[in-house]
């Protein structure tokens, strides 16, 4: 049987050529309105277009530019683990027309020193995806559980597949040795679909992958998921036992979400996050959501945003330290 | 057709919305994927958002619809201005635009369609039919192969283009060298920087294309400005003969196996296809002296093979949930935003979907070829239009080219800057094929080295033990020997 | 005179010893990555086989004639020149008055004549790119540091 998707219901003659008509030439601009926002809303991305970033982003976007009622762009500033973003946000006013996505690559670079922006010149707006690392096996390798993988690690270095050398897997899966005092030869790949085919191909003998990159395999049984890098268990894979109830306090998490930096006015923060909350809960972010792997817990508000990205930034930096990427300043 | 879910897709793919879609997004798809620096995976990218309004089937064949034209449409402008549309279209400059110069514009787009559209359906039928098969070979391909296949790349530099093999391996080593610069993948240092948040990630390859090309091809046209050009009007519109087809055939088929093959592998994309599909096209073609000065089946090999590797790219999109290239990544997103899950059990879930995208890139490849045809007679006006105009605006092309892929400054230079060196390397008799190579490759070559060492535990010795490997050595090591060797026969024969 | 190949061959090898001093400046690597192969490696590998090909240039470019090109005309010079003065311009007065500048400048240096011509390409090629660039695609074009200072 054929499962068709939710939004068929909805889909008539008229509205679906005039999908048509858009698809053609983008949306026009909504109407300006006299205040806040008073022009077009850009959402700064340090992703190219296609990556989850972008296409976070652009979900968000969707429901989001409805309910300000203006519009609102996707603008890439690609390159330097997102410091030429920070750069380009940094240049412009300080008055909510101009939205900075972050990632943990963003706080590790902030961490480095590297960019013009410190932690405390951020500003959190809402949080739109969490999606913890998961350290998993294949399904046919001796290792069942956490313990049994550090103690293979005692034995000879796990061969541990991460993506680029500083990302938030890489430092996760680094914190982790450390902190079991086992060892780790880290083989660094472009992207996560490459460390899934890896992993599977048998060229290393473990990851930290997010939740999102690996949840089908996991479902399906080719990879063994041992733990989560998070406090609470998740929904998707509940028997997975988490980091913190095995006694490690390794706590990491891909997360994306939405910043402006400090001098925006306040009102316009309130208007900014209860537009991209109310947009994030459209059907479309939601299927997105799900698409991914992830549910509507996923979608925050300023305060608790605010607080995650500080915890992260000093757990980041504490990292940093520990494993000598920088020093103590 | 005896495959289970037909039933379910025929009447999605029959309805003239749908239908209308594929048309709409095969024409937007030539459009954009002709511009310099629009590549297919920024269109796909930039419809994401509103394919979102749509059903699954009709949103991602529309997407898949872009992604097969998308790729054709590169051939247009590589051709006719020397400015390929997209990377995999570099290697269908080198014979493409030597051919319309002669005069025979139409002849070299008429050859770029059919090659195109064959290509793709051949692998579309073996998307179909194979799929879940050829996916698991994804598997098998590790750092260590990947490294073997480079090798085997590189292995064609010295007899890729021209007649001077040392200048060639100069240029493909200056090709690899560029691409060193940024953050080194697995040490995490940075390289050639010099402080430039933009370079951390490399330099990019589209300007470098766009500067090799065209701007270089800009500057020349500077040169020759005072010189008297020959009439070539009456050839220019037409389209190629029946002998031109049976001449190109083989090299259609060689390639779209060597395109389907190569765009399966998750790591590699329909640029090292084409390269690859360039190079056999000429090693095993009657006349590799006609290479690089307007060969038709130098236009015929590349074509095919970067519309072979389209459909090769969604294998394992499709089948594992990994995508085969970067177009196909934005695709899985365009899934993912649907709420659907690619993977094994995709196609039990929704048997519909691969008919779907399986239709959609079908009509779109035959959709395209009657455009690219009908088109060829309209498009090959263009390289009647005076050279003081058509170059400006190819220049003009150029600069939003390379700014728009990533919306960087620092791009621009990179192309002005590439155009002026490439000029000066072309008139000291270096042609830009090997650097294009090299710097393709370059990235590959490296990592894929320095992973294969960490999992070898820094042993040489490793790959002994990797049989894939040791075919793709095999292979590298006849194309290096083929031509001396068989030189030394003819020598020994004719005395 | 020997044959150009043996002067571009010795300016390669300058070239080469010029990057290779670059490298000696690179980054130390991490502790726990220090197992690796460095990042060094490579670069430096290309490096020595692009000096070994150059040296086999400067050999064989001894041993050969002079080659004779033909000289560079005037306007490949004055052609380079307005690329580069536009990507100077560009982040001044921004892309679409680059554009227009680059239309009107560029068939007049190239003996283009024809006023009404020129004319359209210089409304032309920025409006064109204005219309299929930004307002079907989205791409935004920087408006140049001139005009943003008075925005």
């Amino acid at each position: 049987m054929v499962k068709f998707h939710p939004m068929n219901a909805r889909s008539s003659w008229l509205a679906r050529f005039s999908v048509l008509a858009v698809t053609v030439i983008a949306s026009p601009p909504a109407l300006a309105q006299a205040d806040f926002p008073s022009r077009p809303i850009d959402i700064v991305t340090h992703a190219s277009p296609g990556g989850g970033t972008d296409a976070t982003a652009r979900s968000m976007v969707l429901g989001t530019k409805l309910a300000l009622d203006v519009d609102m762009a996707v603008v890439p500033r690609t390159g330097g683990g997102g410091v030429v973003a920070m750069n380009y946000v940094h240049s412009r006013p300080r008055d909510g027309h101009t939205v900075l996505a972050i990632t943990p690559t963003h706080l590790f670079a902030i961490a480095r020193g590297q960019g013009p922006i410190k932690i405390d010149d951020l500003v959190a707006i809402a949080r739109s995806t969490d999606d913890p690392i998961v350290v998993m096996v294949r399904s046919d390798s001796p290792v069942q559980t956490l313990e049994d993988l550090i103690e293979l690690g005692k034995e000879r270095p796990i061969k541990w597949g991460t993506t680029q050398i500083g990302s938030v897997d890489h430092v996760a899966g680094a914190t982790f040795a450390q902190r079991a005092g086992t060892e780790l030869s880290v083989v660094p790949f472009q992207g996560g679909g490459e460390v899934v085919t890896n992993l599977m191909g048998g060229s290393v003998d473990a990851a930290g992958l997010n939740l999102t990159e690996a949840l089908d395999q996991i479902q399906r049984g080719d990879f063994r998921a041992l733990a989560v890098m998070a406090e609470e268990r998740l929904a998707s894979i509940p028997d997975v036992p988490t980091t913190v109830e095995l006694g490690y306090d390794v706590v990491f998490s891909t997360v994306r979400g939405y910043l402006v930096l400090k001098g925006t006015p306040e009102d316009r923060i309130d208007i900014l996050e209860r537009g991209m909350l109310e947009g994030m809960r459209q059907q479309n972010f939601v299927d997105y959501l799900h698409g991914a792997g992830l549910d509507e817990s996923s979608v925050a508000g300023r305060e608790v945003w605010d607080a995650q990205v500080r915890r992260l930034y000093d757990n980041a930096r504490q990292a940093m330290i520990d494993l000598g990427i920088i020093r103590e300043r | 057709m005896a495959l289970p879910g037909f039933e379910y897709a025929l009447p999605v793919l029959t309805d003239p919305f749908v239908i209308g879609l594929i048309v709409v997004g095969t024409i937007a798809g030539v459009l954009v994927g002709a511009l310099p620096g629009l590549s297919s995976s920024m269109a796909v990218a930039l419809l994401l958002p509103f394919s979102l309004y749509l059903d699954p089937i009709p949103a991602i064949a529309l997407l898949s619809a872009l992604y097969c034209a998308g790729t054709f449409g590169g051939s247009i402008t590589a051709i006719l201005i020397n400015a390929p549309g997209a990377p995999p279209a570099a290697a269908t400059a080198f014979d493409g635009y030597p051919l319309a110069v002669k005069g025979e514009a139409g002849r070299a787009l008429g050859i770029s369609a059919v090659a195109s559209a064959s290509g793709g359906i051949f692998s579309v039928l073996v998307l179909l039919f194979a799929a879940p098969l050829l996916a698991r070979m994804a598997y098998s391909f590790g750092p260590p192969e990947y490294f073997a296949l480079a090798v085997f790349g590189l292995s064609m530099l010295s007899s890729i283009s021209g007649e001077q093999p040392v200048k060639n391996l100069i240029g493909g080593c200056f090709g690899l060298l560029i691409a060193t610069v940024g953050v080194d993948l697995t040490t995490g240092i940075e390289r050639f920087t010099f402080g430039v948040p933009e370079l951390y990630d490399g330099i990019h390859f589209i300007p470098v294309l766009i500067g090799l090309f065209a701007v270089t091809e800009l500057l020349s046209q500077a040169q020759i400005l005072g010189q008297e050009k020959i009439s070539v009007t009456v050839s220019a519109v037409k389209l190629p003969s029946w002998a031109d087809f049976k001449r190109v055939k083989n090299s259609i088929l060689r390639s779209s196996a060597i395109g389907t093959f190569i765009g399966v592998l998750p790591a590699e994309g329909s640029t090292m296809a084409a390269m690859i599909g360039y190079n056999e096209a000429k090693r095993w073609s009657d006349k590799p002296e006609e290479f690089g000065t307007g060969s038709i089946e130098g236009i015929a090999g590349p074509e095919a093979a970067n519309n072979a590797a389209t459909g090769g790219s969604m294998v394992p999109t499709l089948a594992l949930g990994i995508p085969g290239s970067a177009t196909a990544a934005v695709i899985l997103g365009g899934l993912q935003v649907q709420g659907l899950r690619p993977g094994p059990y995709l196609f039990e879930e929704q048997p519909g979907l691969l008919y779907g995208i399986f239709f959609a890139m079908l009509l779109s490849n035959l959709l395209f070829l009657g455009v690219g045809l009908i088109g060829a007679k309209v498009f090959s006006r263009i390289s009647l239009v005076p050279a003081t105009l058509l170059w400006p605006t190819v220049f003009a092309l150029c600069f939003v080219g390379a700014y728009g892929l990533e919306q960087s400054l620092i791009d621009v230079w990179v192309m002005l800057a590439a155009g002026l060196i490439g000029f000066g390397l072309k008139r000291y008799g270096f042609s830009p094929a090997p650097i294009i190579m090299g710097l393709v490759l370059g990235g590959l070559v490296e990592t894929s080295l320095a992973q294969s060492m960490i999992i070898f535990d820094q042993q040489w010795t490793g790959f002994l033990e990797r049989p894939i490997s040791l075919v793709f050595f095999a292979l590298a090591l006849i194309s290096v020997l083929n031509a001396p060797v068989r030189g030394f026969i003819r020598r020994r024969r004719s005395r | 005179m020997r044959h150009q190949d043996s002067l571009i061959g010795v300016c390669l090898i300058a070239f080469c010893a010029f990057v290779l001093w670059l490298t000696t400046g690179f980054d130390e690597v991490p502790a726990m990555l220090s197992q690796n192969v460095p990042p060094t490696f490579f670069p430096r590998l290309v490096l020595a086989i692009i000096a070994a090909l150059s040296a086999v240039l400067v050999l064989k470019g001894l041993r050969k004639e002079r080659q004779r090109h033909e000289r560079i005309e005037r306007s490949v010079f004055v052609t380079a020149a307005i690329i580069a003065v536009a990507g100077v311009l560009l982040s001044f007065v921004g892309t679409f008055v680059t554009l227009c500048l680059v239309a009107i400048v560029l068939p007049l240096a190239w003996g283009e004549r024809r006023k009404h011509l020129i004319g359209a390409l210089a409304l032309g090629v920025p409006v064109g790119v204005y219309v299929v660039f930004t307002l079907a695609l989205g791409v935004r074009f920087p408006a140049g540091r001139l005009f943003e200072a008075m925005l």
